[in-house]
Formats: structure tokens, sequence, C-alpha cells
């Protein structure tokens, strides 16, 4: 009962605390927002070729439904430049042929772009935006930028169209065609606007020089009578001409006849460019999100942002605003200058709708030209030369898009620009990730790995396979004839490295099970190694762990090659075993030559690691071993040089003598099995070189049996290493061998000498 | 924390400190074709009591034994098994073999495995023994013990 009452005590709580520390600074990071952000609003209205007034509103309305629904703390949202020229692009031509009000069309672009926006967050399809690759965004905004720069010549020279262009080259050719007839006046504020807009920051990084600029050339030209319409055609077009902002918010809730009785015609012409730009709205907004999340360490919830932006969006249509989106510079000025929370954005808004209040009779005086000014200088900031670059040098991928997707907005119309970037960036990326590369690893003897093309190995017992990429059932299919590829007559065991494997899905197991059944049936052997612990779990779940079973399975480690050395142990084990197993018959034959050597008694089965181990791989290996031998007996472990060559032996005395040091002398019984644990792995990390016995017997497959019984008894050594003419360990001869010879030489037969009880 | 009644093995071979090396070669091969484990065999006194340990080792030296410690010829070695086949057991096993009880535990077993290389201890009660601890066995299960705690490798 008590909690409820609680949290509505908090509630007020928070409040108090919120009024008391972050509502300044959050009141003056709007301040700055709204600064900048209102002749930014004015202007992106005219890339729309809207009335000012309502990239206002925009700036408002969005803004604040955007900021309070949305994931990100400091993204401000409201008219974007790359979002007006695609709703130019887009809706253009549209009120001709339907007789309707352009602005009447554009608001139910917004709420259709909202919807679809506002579905995608609400199916929780946030993710998906990190498939787009960045490369998209920079090659839209250098392209959109391009378009803008030129398409505000007209607006910067105050010269008029004969008839509304439709493509880039057509925009380029009327300007070309009117400029004779630039207007001087127009010309020369567009001109103080840019040149103040560039140096005015120059001389103070906190002066908002956009600001700056439209009061003073508007005034300017006010001053000048240059807005008056006795100059006629030399007169300055100002933004009461366009449509007065009037000191009032009589008229922004609007309800749009097209939204409220739909026209389906309509409605499905925009349908393709309003997906488009739902998702271009959704890109930079997520993009900008993204970087400014990076420097603030919020967590953000894609989902959760797409909501905001839908719901702005939607919500916006109703109130006179045009499709909005994440504003970089907005967003940007409004982390800098110290926004905390949210309501920064509310507050931008506000201030925005003050202005309004307040300055709508200067606003009014603003000149276009002005306005055009503002944009040939963001439009240049627009191509972000230096990202441009890094992304071109990047990846052949990374090229293929930014290159597809900055052509097609100057080729296509734009929303098809953006669908080609998409498509481009995920069809690249589906052509990454959507293959499992397989390559093949020789081990030399002297310890170099060779990694070669698939089926470029030369024929072996033990082949392995490294494989590499994603492992999803786009990639997995074929693969396991692919794999069978690999094996030759001579193979016995087969040995998959994927440690490099990602995404390994359901349909990867059941390819990899198919593999293992083949093998199976064949009589060859499967070991796996690499295995990561996300693996293990989808190979635990089908099953497939089972199936291959333990001791044919490595995990993966952090030493390189680690897990593969151990498995590529095991797989020679399980050769040498089959060898032995098809070898004993003939042996007992070859027994007439009187004299016995060690090739004929000596065991080929033996266990040997390379030397340059650590005690944890060396402890580890011997005691997988004994899993997998009948005997109790002690079994040396032989150690190999780099170039293969016999290097010691480490006997399991000198293991326990080396895992049992720090263990105490006596009063066992107060040693917890912990503490126990905690000194036998004290000595894990020592070198084997260290511990092992070096200088054994030299000993060949030649070697006589007396000569064989005198080495042992001599030199205490109770496991003989065989070893061939280049110094390699072939086998060994134990003590039970040399009894067996023994015996041979004797012509014993046991079962009749046996000692009665 | 784990004894020596876990890792005791309860079935092995036996033999008297009074039979002889060709008994024991015979036991050894026989044992060997039957799987049955050969690596430590339990040497018994007259009394029943645990005397030493035989192991394949003891046999080779054993049959080999002459003056010189070494064998140039195979005839100089088929000589000296023949002159080593009666010799007895008790002249040739293990002795001076630490004994362990049931509770003994693994930390002591290690210890014990420290001092000399045993094939295995036994485990005694009385005298009699009840089973033998192979090396193998103390070996495995410390490197359990140590291994499991440990990320990156799993064992069963």
């Amino acid at each position: 009962m008590k909690s409820p009452l609680l949290n509505l005590d908090q509630f007020p709580n928070k409040a108090k605390q919120y009024f008391a520390s972050d509502m300044k600074a959050d009141a003056m990071a709007g301040l700055t927002v709204a600064v900048m952000g209102v002749p930014q609003a004015m202007a992106y209205a005219v890339i729309a070729e809207l009335p000012p007034v309502y990239g206002l509103y925009t700036a408002m309305i969005t803004c604040v439904v955007a900021a309070v629904l949305g994931s990100s703390n400091h993204l401000v949202t409201g008219p974007t430049n790359a979002i007006c020229m695609v709703i130019l692009s887009l809706t253009a031509h549209l009120p001709e042929k339907y007789g309707l009000d352009r602005f009447e069309i554009v608001l139910l672009l917004t709420f259709l772009v909202g919807a679809i926006q506002l579905s995608l967050g609400l199916l929780r399809l946030g993710g998906i935006i990190k498939y787009v690759s960045h490369a998209v965004v920079i090659g839209f905004t250098a392209g959109a930028g391009i378009l803008i720069a030129f398409n505000q010549i007209k607006n910067l020279t105050g010269i008029q169209f004969s008839e509304r262009p439709e493509h880039f080259y057509q925009v380029i050719v009327q300007t070309a065609k009117e400029i004779g007839n630039t207007n001087p006046y127009a010309l020369a504020i567009g001109l103080i606007t840019i040149a103040l807009v560039i140096f005015v920051p120059k001389l103070n990084k906190k002066l908002p020089g956009a600001f700056i600029a439209v009061v003073v050339s508007g005034a300017l030209s006010y001053l000048l009578g240059w807005h008056e319409a006795a100059l006629g055609d030399n007169k300055v077009e100002i933004v009461k001409d366009i449509e007065p902002i009037k000191a009032s918010f009589s008229s922004v809730l609007h309800l749009p006849e097209t939204i409220l009785s739909p026209n389906l015609e309509l409605t499905r012409e925009l349908g393709v460019g309003a997906v488009a730009l739902a998702v271009l709205g959704l890109i930079e907004a997520a993009s900008i999100a993204r970087a400014v999340a990076s420097q603030s360490g919020q967590r953000l919830d894609f989902n959760r942002e797409f909501i905001g932006q839908g719901a702005g969006n939607a919500v916006g249509a109703f109130f006179s605003s045009f499709a909005g989106s994440g504003s970089f510079t907005r967003t940007a000025v409004n982390f800098k200058s110290g926004a905390v929370t949210r309501m920064s954005a509310v507050f931008s808004a506000l201030w925005t709708a003050l202005t309004i209040l307040l300055l709508a009779d200067v606003a009014n005086y603003i000149p276009k030209a002005s306005l055009a000014g503002i944009l040939i200088v963001i439009a240049y900031t627009m191509i972000d030369k230096k990202r441009l670059a890094v992304t071109w040098r990047s990846t052949r991928n990374s090229r293929y898009v930014l290159f597809g997707t900055l052509a097609s907005t100057l080729v296509l119309p734009l929303e098809y620009a953006i669908i080609v970037g998409v498509a481009l960036s995920l069809i690249l990326l589906l052509r990454t990730t959507g293959t499992t590369d397989l390559t093949q690893l020789v081990f030399h003897d002297d310890q170099t790995i060779d990694e070669v093309p698939f089926n470029r190995a030369p024929a072996s017992e033990v082949v392995t396979v490294n494989m590499e990429g994603d492992l999803y059932f786009a990639a997995a299919e074929d693969l396991d004839y692919e794999l069978l590829s690999c094996i030759t007559p001579k193979t016995r065991v087969v040995i998959l490295r994927m440690k490099r494997l990602r995404t390994v899905g359901s349909t990867a197991m059941a390819i990899l099970e198919h593999f293992w059944k083949i093998l199976k049936e064949r009589d060859l052997k499967l070991v796996v190694c690499g295995i990561e612990e996300d693996l293990k779990k989808v190979m635990t779940g089908s099953g497939l762990r089972n199936k291959i079973g333990e001791q044919n399975i490595f995990y993966a480690d952090n030493r390189l090659f680690q897990s593969t050395e151990l498995a590529l142990a095991r797989a020679w084990s399980m050769v040498e075993m089959e060898r032995s197993k098809n070898q004993t018959a003939p042996a007992d034959s070859a027994s007439s030559d009187t004299t016995i050597t060690a090739k004929d008694i000596l065991t080929p089965r033996l266990l040997r690691f390379g030397n340059q181990h650590q005690l944890r791989e060396a402890v580890w290996l011997v005691s997988e071993m004994y899993k997998h031998i009948k005997t109790k007996g002690a079994r040396k472990l032989f150690l190999q040089d780099r170039e293969g060559k016999l290097y010691g032996g480490l006997n399991l005395w000198t293991l326990l003598r080396e895992l049992g040091k720090d263990l105490p002398e006596q009063d066992f019984d107060g040693l917890t099995e912990e503490a126990m644990v905690q000194k036998l792995r004290t000595q894990f990390k020592e070198p084997i070189t260290e511990l092992c016995q070096i200088g054994l017997p030299n000993i060949s497959k030649e070697t006589p049996l007396h000569e064989l019984v005198t080495a042992t008894t001599q030199t205490q050594q109770l496991m003989l290493p065989v070893q061939d003419e280049d110094g390699r360990i072939t086998g060994v001869v134990t003590q039970m061998d040399l009894l067996k010879g023994i015996a041979q030489t004797k012509g014993f037969n046991p079962e009749k000498e046996l000692p009665q009880a | 924390m784990q004894t020596a009644e876990d890792l005791m093995t309860k079935r092995f071979m036996r033999i008297s400190t009074q039979h002889n090396l060709r008994e024991a070669l015979a036991l050894l091969l026989y044992g060997d074709q039957q799987n049955a484990e050969t690596a430590a065999t339990v040497v018994i006194d007259t009394q029943g009591n645990f005397a030493g340990i035989l192991t394949p080792e003891c046999v080779v030296a054993g049959l080999s034994k002459n003056e010189s410690t070494a064998h140039e010829t195979a005839e100089s070695l088929s000589s000296a098994i023949d002159e080593n086949f009666p010799v007895t057991i008790d002249n040739v096993m293990k002795k001076g073999i630490p004994t362990v009880h049931r509770g003994t535990s693994l930390a002591e077993l290690v210890k014990h495995m420290g001092q000399d290389k045993y094939e295995c201890l036994p485990v005694c009660e009385e005298g009699r023994v009840e089973g033998i601890v192979y090396v193998s066995d103390i070996f495995k299960a410390t490197a359990t013990a140590a291994l499991t705690a440990d990320e990156g490798i799993v064992l069963e």
C-alpha cells in the first residue's frame, strides 16, 4: 500500500529538483537553439518552396512531440534541408495534376511519413537502422547539398523560371538561361548575408551568424526601401510577400482535407515517396542521435526514437507542420550549449513561439535572397569533404554505396535516390555477410601454419578447414557438400576450425549435422575446435554437441590456435589408433626374424606436444588422453621442438610434483578443496621446457632388444621414444613391450607358465 | 576433497614374494592378453600382508640383470634371462612404498607421489591391501580439480 504513495510523493520532488538545477541549463540551451533555428527553419521552408512560417511551426510542434516521445535527450527535431529537398521533389508537380493546394498535399505526405515511422517503431524494427551504411547518409546529404545550392541560385539572384524544372539538369539549364535577368538588389542582399554568415562566427564563435545575418540584411533592405513595390521587377522579395507571419497561433491547428477525406490516387502516388522519406528521416534522426549519444554516453532505444519521430510527423500534419527529422546543426548546438534533458528541445520550441509573437513584424521583412544566402552556406557545409574522403578510402563497398547514392541524388528523383542508397548498402551487406569463407590450414612439422585456399592443401590424413564469416541460412546452403570436397582418399579425420564464424543459426546446425552424418557413413571422424560460447549454446541446443562427442570438441581459448593444436593432437591420435588397429595382425607374422628390434615391439600410439606450451596445457592434454586409453599405467608426454624433433619427455610424476609444489607438507585435514585448487594452479604458467627431461636415449626402429633393455635399465626410462632418421618420434617402447620381446625370444607361452595360486 | 577411497581400484593382480620371475613374466603377459591392468601387481608375503609392488619395470630389470648391467649382444641378454628366471619376487619388487588409508586426502596422495616414481600406492587397513591408487588416477583427479575452475577448458 505504501509504494503508490511513495511514487506520488516522489514526483513533485523530481520536478522540484529539475526546476532547481537543470531547468536553467535547458532554457539557455533552448534559447541558443531557437536563435539559430528560427532563420534556419524559415530558410528550409524556402527549400521546399513553402511559406517560411510553416518552417517555424514545424520547429515547434514536431520538435516538442518528437522530443517528449523520442529516446535521445539531445536530439532537436524540426525542418531539415535534405527532407525539405525531398518534399519539394515529391510534391512539386502534384498541385496541377490534382488541383489541390500544394501545402495540403505536403501535409498528407507528412502524415503518411509519420504513420510509417510510427509503425516501424511499434513493430520494434528500430534495430534495422544499423544495417544502413553511414555512406548512404554522407552520400545523400552531399547530393542534397549540391541540389539545394543550385536551386537557391534562383532565389539568391532574384530570377524567376518560366517553367517549373523537374530534373536537376533542368534547374541548371533554367538558371543559366535566366541569369542575365539577375536582380542586383537581391543579389547584394544575398551576398551580404553569405558574408555575414561566414565571417560573424569567426569574430566570436558564440555569435549566431545566421540570426545576425538575416536581421542585418532585413534591416538594410527595409531602410533602403528595396522591398517596396515601386522598384518593379527589381523589388527584393521578402517573407511577407510569400505569406505573412502573423503574431498569433489562431491558424496553426489546421485539419487538412487531404487527410480527412483522402484522395486514394494521390495517396497511392505519394506512397513510395513517403516510405523513402520516412526511411530518410529515420536514418538522419538515428545517426544524429547516435553521434550525440556517443558523446553524452546515453543508451539509445531506436524503437522509441522511431516512435518519437513518427508521432512528431503524424501530429505535426494537423498543426501546419511539414515533415521533419533530426537536425544535425541544431542538435549539436543544443548539446554544446549544455542541454541536460529533453526539455531543452521543448524550450527551443517555446522560444520559437515567442519569437513569432514578438518579432513577427521583423521576420516578415527578411528578404528571400537572404534566406537563400544562408542556404547556400549550409549547402556547402552539407558536402562533408572530410567524411567523403574518409568513406571513399575505407572499403570498396562503402565507395560503391557512397558514389551510387550521390550520383542517384543528382540523376534520379530524390525519393529513388534514398531507395537506391539503402538497397545498395543492404545488398553489399548481404554479399559480404552472406558467405562462409572456407580455407584450409596446413600444419608443418616446424610448427608453422599455412592458410591455403580451400581444396589446395596436400592430401593428408587430417584435413583442417578454417570457417570464416557468417553461417546463417543464407550462407549455409550447400555448405555440407562444399565441405565434403576437401576429403581425399587419404583423409581419416576432418577438423573444422570455427573460431572466426559469426551468426550461426539453426539451419547451420542442420547442415553441420548432415556433414557429420556423411563423415560417419564413410567412417571418417569429425573434430571441431575454436568453439565460442554462442556456438556452444547453439550446438548444445541442437543436440550436435552430443553427437560429435565432447572429446572431439575443443573450445576457444584466448591464445591463437590453442584449441586447434589440441584438436590436431586429438585427430592424429585417432589416426594412429586406427593405424595400430590395422597393424596388429601382420606384426605377429613378421616374428620369423630371429633378432627382435624396436620396430617389432613398439607401440605406435603416443602422446606428443609442442615444447613451447605451459604446464596448464600439458596437464589438460594428458588428462584428456587418459579418458581415451584403457591402461592406468603411467604414460609419458613426449615433447617435440618446432622442427618436430624429439625434445624431451615429461612424466606424470613431474607433472604431479609441479602441480603440488605449493601444497603443504602436512596437515592436509585443514586444507579446503578451494584452497587446494588455488594452490594447484599456481604453477600453471610454467613453461614445460624447463620441467621436461632431455637427453633421452637414442633409439631407432632397428635398435635390437638387448640394447633396448640396456638403455632402459641404465637410464631409468620407462618409455623409450623411437625416432626416425629426422629425429621425429614414431613410436614408443614400453616396459610391457620389452617383456613381450623377451617372451618372444624365449618362445614363452604365458598361459602354460602361470603361477599357482 | 577426494580421498584414497574414491580413487582406489579394488581389482588388481596379486603375486606372492615366493613366486619367481618366470611366473611373474607369465602373469603379466597373460594379464595383458586378458586386458587386465599390468602396470602394478601387489606383492603379498607369506602371512598375506602387503610386501611391495611389482611393475613391468621390475621384471625387465630383474630378468636382464648381470654384473655389468649392460648387454652387448642378444646372447648376453638371453643367458641372463635364463639365469634370472628362478629369482624370487621379493628380490626384484619395489619396497618401502608408503601405504595409505581410505581416508587419505588427494593432497596427501599428491605429496607422496612427489617423493618417488611410485606406480601406485596401496590402500591398507590392518596390513591387508583393500585397493590400490594408481598414479594416473591421482593425476586425473588433480588435473580435474585444477582445471574445472578454469575458463576456456571444459571437462566432462
